[in-house]
């Protein structure tokens, strides 16, 4: 069985011992290594996808990346 | 000075926000809790007064335009996954401590959206709506299986579940997103897996739709996209569902005169001068109220349905500036 799938089995389990809620069944699992989730988690302007987004270790800051989409997008 | 209050991660709607106010010379200022939190930018606070990088916002700020605060689960601060977890509690407990401060003390800005609200609650919201003459569909909340069978039939076998509020995204440690927010419909099978007491879960009566539609309001007028959900089978029950070969279209569409009406009397019990509404156009031919999120996603129905709601929103927070 694939990983995505053995998760999401283990995820039903729990639904079926009443241990989470039942809207949990069927969750939707993704490979976040996976280059193509990285592609497609969000169909916007390249300029506003989240991956321009620094994560909160970066040394970024949200002004810092604004700054950056602006030269980017001259 | 304007201030926007976001997140380093987990939002992206506030970003067309900034490149408004800067487009249009505005005097404004960027907060996350995650610069805060780790001292690149500089905050201190002294006798009732909020300095940052040596502003000092009690004097100067005039509006605030908040998304969200902090991302916890993006904070990486040591490898044993357990103790980060429970570390980032923490820190997003003190920053959220931090938040409320700013709510107090910058009393006298204008907020979009006001203070207090922005943590509304579903089930009451429901209660709410259907009071002031919104359709809701049926619900139920409970951890009995007998319940939900007597639900199941009084509704004739079509009801749906998701979260009493929302669930985040969990993560595994190999790197396996789980995401949980979808909603499902839910059938016999499901039932007969349940043990008689589960875990407290909601359900909901199925109504059959043409469409949806995400309503984003701020300051009594609507801006409304259509969800064409129906058109493919992978949208029909939650319509954010998306894959590489669909996704829902969005169109924009103009709501009538009542239910625009009826939305600005539900806001404004809510003290909510922003949000984003979710309704169900049923096949019954009447408009269902599913619930309101006063920081929901805004970017990409703005977008795509050429709303210009950020615009408008930018606009404002200048207006009330330079008053």
């Amino acid at each position: 069985m694939n990983r995505d799938n053995e998760i999401k089995q283990e995820i039903n389990q729990a639904v079926s011992k009443g241990l989470i809620p039942v809207a949990f069944f069927n969750s939707v699992v993704k490979d976040t290594k996976c280059s193509k989730f990285k592609s497609s988690n969000l169909k916007m302007n390249r300029r506003y996808r989240q991956t321009i987004i620094p994560r909160g270790y970066s040394n970024l800051t949200v002004s810092k990346v604004y700054e950056l989409s602006q030269l980017t997008s001259k | 000075m304007i201030l926007i209050l976001t997140t380093q991660a987990g939002d992206y709607s506030h970003i067309k926000i900034i490149d408004w106010l800067s487009y249009l010379k505005a005097n404004f200022l960027i907060i996350t809790g995650e610069g805060i939190l780790n001292g690149r930018e500089k905050l201190s606070i002294t006798n009732g007064e909020i300095f940052y990088n040596d502003i000092n916002l009690s004097k100067e700020v005039t509006c605030v335009f908040y998304r969200r605060w902090i991302t916890g689960s993006e904070i990486r601060i040591i490898d044993d996954e357990e103790l980060n977890t429970n570390l980032n509690r923490n820190l997003v407990a003190e920053m959220l401590e931090i938040r409320t401060f700013l709510w107090n003390n910058l009393k006298n800005a204008i907020w979009i959206p006001e203070v207090g609200p922005v943590s509304v609650n579903k089930l009451s919201n429901l209660d709410l709506a259907k009071s002031i003459g919104f359709n809701v569909p049926d619900y139920m909340v409970t951890n009995s299986k007998d319940d939900l069978n007597r639900f199941f039939l009084k509704n004739e076998g079509k009801i749906i579940t998701k979260a009493i509020g929302n669930f985040q995204n969990a993560q595994t440690m190999d790197g396996f997103l789980v995401n949980s927010i979808y909603t499902k419909q839910v059938d016999t099978t499901l039932i007969k897996l349940l043990p008689e007491k589960f875990a407290l879960s909601f359900f909901q009566k199925l109504i059959e739709k043409k469409h949806e539609y995400r309503i984003l309001y701020f300051n009594k007028k609507c801006y409304s996209a259509l969800i064409l959900s129906q058109e493919q089978e992978l949208t029909k029950i939650d319509s954010r569902l998306q894959d590489e070969d669909a996704e829902a279209r969005l169109v924009p569409v103009d709501i009538s005169e009542k239910l625009s009406h009826t939305i600005i009397q539900f806001m404004e019990k809510l003290n909510l001068n922003t949000g984003c509404l979710d309704f169900l156009h049923g096949l019954d031919d009447k408009y269902y109220f599913l619930e309101v999120n006063p920081v929901g996603q805004i970017g990409g129905y703005s977008e795509r349905c050429l709303l210009n709601f950020e615009k408008d929103i930018v606009l404002e927070l200048i207006r009330i500036d330079n008053e």
